[in-house]
């Protein structure tokens, strides 16, 4: 039933019925007492809602995105410090983080920066 | 036996020499055909895209042809038919509701422009109520000239391998409780038990395997007709395995040559397309047992292939310079001469393989796969089960395959039997956060079919002691073991049969085997009339049926055993020839179709 709910937020495609139907899907883990799937889900109504906000200040595809695909974007965008606000907020381990970095300033050629860090 | 070229001059012994599959081919092609006479004249064929290629292993293009085929249409949603095809029109689809409005539509679209068609529709295997109703309720049932059934649910893959193309058979079973697929594999295998004899004992372990037993039970009785008989064949058993109790040997990467194949390129009905790096085109090479050479290499460990190839090419070459040089005698130059269309062949195919084995030379020896390989390895022999593995966090921190990171964490899940709910939790996350969070359905699914774990009893480690599931010291290039196929790792599946058919292991293991797989067992002695056993049968005959697919590497470990046991012969039957990645695909699919 709880992931039935969570089907139907990947079906509808509209953003608010998306919102609305995680939002529902999380109370019903809550209900079952499935903390870690409430919590999930609680994380990922934040993380759309940043990548909606993310959105509209750039003009970019945020949405959808997953969690390291955002910070990519972000780090690449070099938007450093809102990268960083995500990371602390999302508890992304310090590795992986500096993974991401990594791989971006790669992708981007920027070998100066690498020798920074 | 000597790895190293010898084999032209060996007595192979053939993979299957007692039962004839071709007349399986035969029997279908010739029911097509029948249908094919009730439309006159010439006419086109709008395939079902998942037929289209099963159907060539009973029909090739030439044969239809020669029918009055000219043209193949392939049915996909929103196409409509081209205007120069023939009167006649025939689908040929599987009996799927959904495939239904396709048809409707291109029918529809023909009348409205007042074309005059004939248009047959053939279901394989069987019709369905659903179906007809469906064309009836949009008014184009009366615009169809016939529809018709053709039943067949076998194809041929090779002379030992038969296959359902039933893609998703586990997942309908056991995550959605449809059991479609089940009535499909015990229809088959009562008509293959009409063609060639009732097993004097039957064998089955998981659910879904008493459960196509007792369908099969039914479906004898219903019939009446059914008796039990002896053909000259003689099959002593039959064995269901259910994919359930073993599905960790489709998530360990196959290393034989045929497994590797299929690992990197994916082998479809014995087709496999290759890149255009070697061959200047993207080529589609066909795979069989028919090729003398690829009949030795496929079941062979990769590490032994280079070997085969390099002295067998150097023998060829020594052949033609001795024709060259003309230092033969007469009787020698003949002998030659009727050897030569073998020699141009086998030529042929060495430097076909050859270019395989290169590209696929290239791919082991990257540090990915090598990598997971150790990876995997390390997990199956029970090293680090317990904690979070490292190399699957740095797979997803690369962002690595989606694959890759989960068919190595159901290993670990499988082989440690089960994770402690925080380490679970962190890859759970990781996959989130990495690939996104849609991926939840995928791991609540894994979840919910018990292939990732919380922890509970550690099976794994007993059935790994029990069977002696790995082996450390198996030679890759002149194996005594089959658990060359996975290079240190025997499939649980063939490591079952291989006790259950040997009843001085099996008594010993019966018990605790049992009790720690999942799902009911099947374990039955079919009562044969005595004036029909014949005699002292020599070979024994064993049909394997995978319910929910099975791997090449499987069929290799088979193939050994056979080899090694004189008087046994295996016939596989399998929903599907599957592979770690397709395995997951198939668990997967309805959650990607959401995503287009």
């Amino acid at each position: 039933l709880f992931i039935k709910e969570s089907y139907s937020s990947q079906s509808e495609s509209k953003f608010a019925a998306r919102l609305s139907s995680l939002v529902s899907a999380q109370e019903m883990y809550k209900k079952s007492k499935n903390e870690f799937m409430a919590s999930v889900c609680e994380e990922q109504v934040k993380l759309l809602k940043y990548q909606q906000t993310l959105q509209q200040q750039y003009g970019k595809d945020f949405i959808d995105l997953s969690l390291r695909d955002t910070i990519k974007e972000l780090l690449s965008m070099k938007e450093l410090k809102l990268a960083e606000k995500l990371r602390s907020e999302f508890k992304v381990s310090e590795k992986m983080f500096w993974s991401i970095r990594l791989q971006t300033l790669g992708e981007h050629h920027e070998w100066p920066e690498v020798e920074k860090l | 036996m000597s790895a190293f070229g010898m084999a032209e001059d060996e007595v192979r012994r053939p993979m299957n020499s007692v039962v004839d599959l071709e007349i399986i081919q035969q029997v279908a092609q010739k029911d097509l055909i029948a249908l094919f006479q009730k439309c006159q004249g010439d006419k086109a064929i709008v395939w079902d895209r998942a037929l289209a290629n099963p159907m060539n292993l009973i029909a090739t293009p030439k044969v239809l042809k020669e029918h009055g085929v000219v043209r193949m249409i392939q049915l996909d949603p929103g196409m409509a038919l081209p205007h120069d095809i023939p009167e006649t029109v025939l689908f040929i689809c599987r009996p799927l509701v959904q495939l239904m409005p396709v048809v409707a539509t291109c029918v529809r679209n023909e009348e409205k422009h007042r074309r005059r068609r004939k248009f047959h529709l053939i279901f394989i295997p069987r019709t369905s109520k659903l179906c007809e109703k469906y064309l009836e309720e949009q008014g184009v049932l009366p615009s169809l000239e016939s529809i018709d059934d053709l039943p067949i649910f076998l194809f041929p893959l090779d002379k030992d391998v038969l296959t359902l193309e039933l893609d998703s058979v586990f997942k309908e079973f056991h995550a959605e409780m449809d059991p479609t697929g089940m009535h499909h594999i015990a229809r088959a295998l009562v008509s293959l038990q009409k063609r060639f004899g009732t097993p004097s004992k039957v064998f089955g372990k998981g659910a879904a395997a008493s459960y196509v037993f007792s369908l099969m039970q039914n479906l004898k009785q219903e019939s009446g007709s059914f008796k039990p008989q002896i053909s000259g064949v003689g099959m002593d058993y039959m064995i269901l395995i259910d994919r359930q109790i073993d599905p960790l040997s489709p998530l360990v990467t196959q290393l034989t040559y045929e497994g590797l194949i299929d690992e990197f390129y994916g082998i479809s009905n014995n087709q496999v397309k290759l890149p255009e790096e070697k061959f200047g085109e993207t080529k589609t090479i066909f795979l069989s047992s028919g090729e003398e050479l690829y009949a030795e290499l496929r079941d062979k460990n990769f590490s032994a292939i280079g070997g085969i190839l390099r002295s067998k090419t150097s023998k060829i070459q020594e052949k033609l310079r001795q024709k060259e040089r003309g230092n033969m005698s007469v009787t020698e130059m003949k002998q030659l001469v009727q050897h030569l269309p073998a020699i141009q062949t086998l030529k042929q195919s060495l430097s076909t393989h050859t270019s395989i084995a290169e590209l696929i030379k290239a791919k082991t020896e990257t540090d990915e796969f090598l990598s997971s390989l150790e990876c995997e390895q390390e997990l199956l022999s029970g090293m680090g089960t317990e904690k979070i593995n490292s190399h699957i966090e740095n797979l997803c921190g690369k962002k690595a395959p989606l694959n890759t990171v989960l068919r190595l964490l159901l290993i670990q899940s499988i082989t440690s039997g089960g994770l402690k709910a925080n380490i679970l939790q962190h890859y759970q996350r990781l996959i989130m956060q990495n690939y996104g969070f849609q991926h939840v359905l995928t791991l609540q699914r894994l979840y919910a079919m018990g292939l990732l774990r919380l922890q509970g009893g550690s099976r794994y480690t007993t059935l790994r002691r029990a069977l002696n599931l790995t082996v450390c010291d198996v030679s890759e290039i002149n194996p005594t073991d089959f658990a060359y196929v996975h290079s240190i790792y025997a499939p649980l599946s063939i490591r079952l049969i291989q006790h259950r058919l040997k009843p001085s292991l099996w008594a010993n293991l019966k018990d605790s085997l049992l009790s720690l797989l999942p799902g009911p067992t099947v374990d039955e002695d079919t009562e044969i009339p005595v004036g029909l056993i014949s005699g002292k049968r020599s070979t024994k005959f064993t049909v394997v049926v995978f319910i929910g697919g099975c791997t090449f590497a499987e069929i290799s470990a088979l193939r050994f055993l056979a080899q090694q046991d004189d008087e046994r012969e295996f016939l596989v039957v399998t929903s599907k020839i599957i592979n770690g990645n397709t395995f997951l695909k198939s668990l997967q699919e309805d959650i990607l179709s959401v995503q287009s």
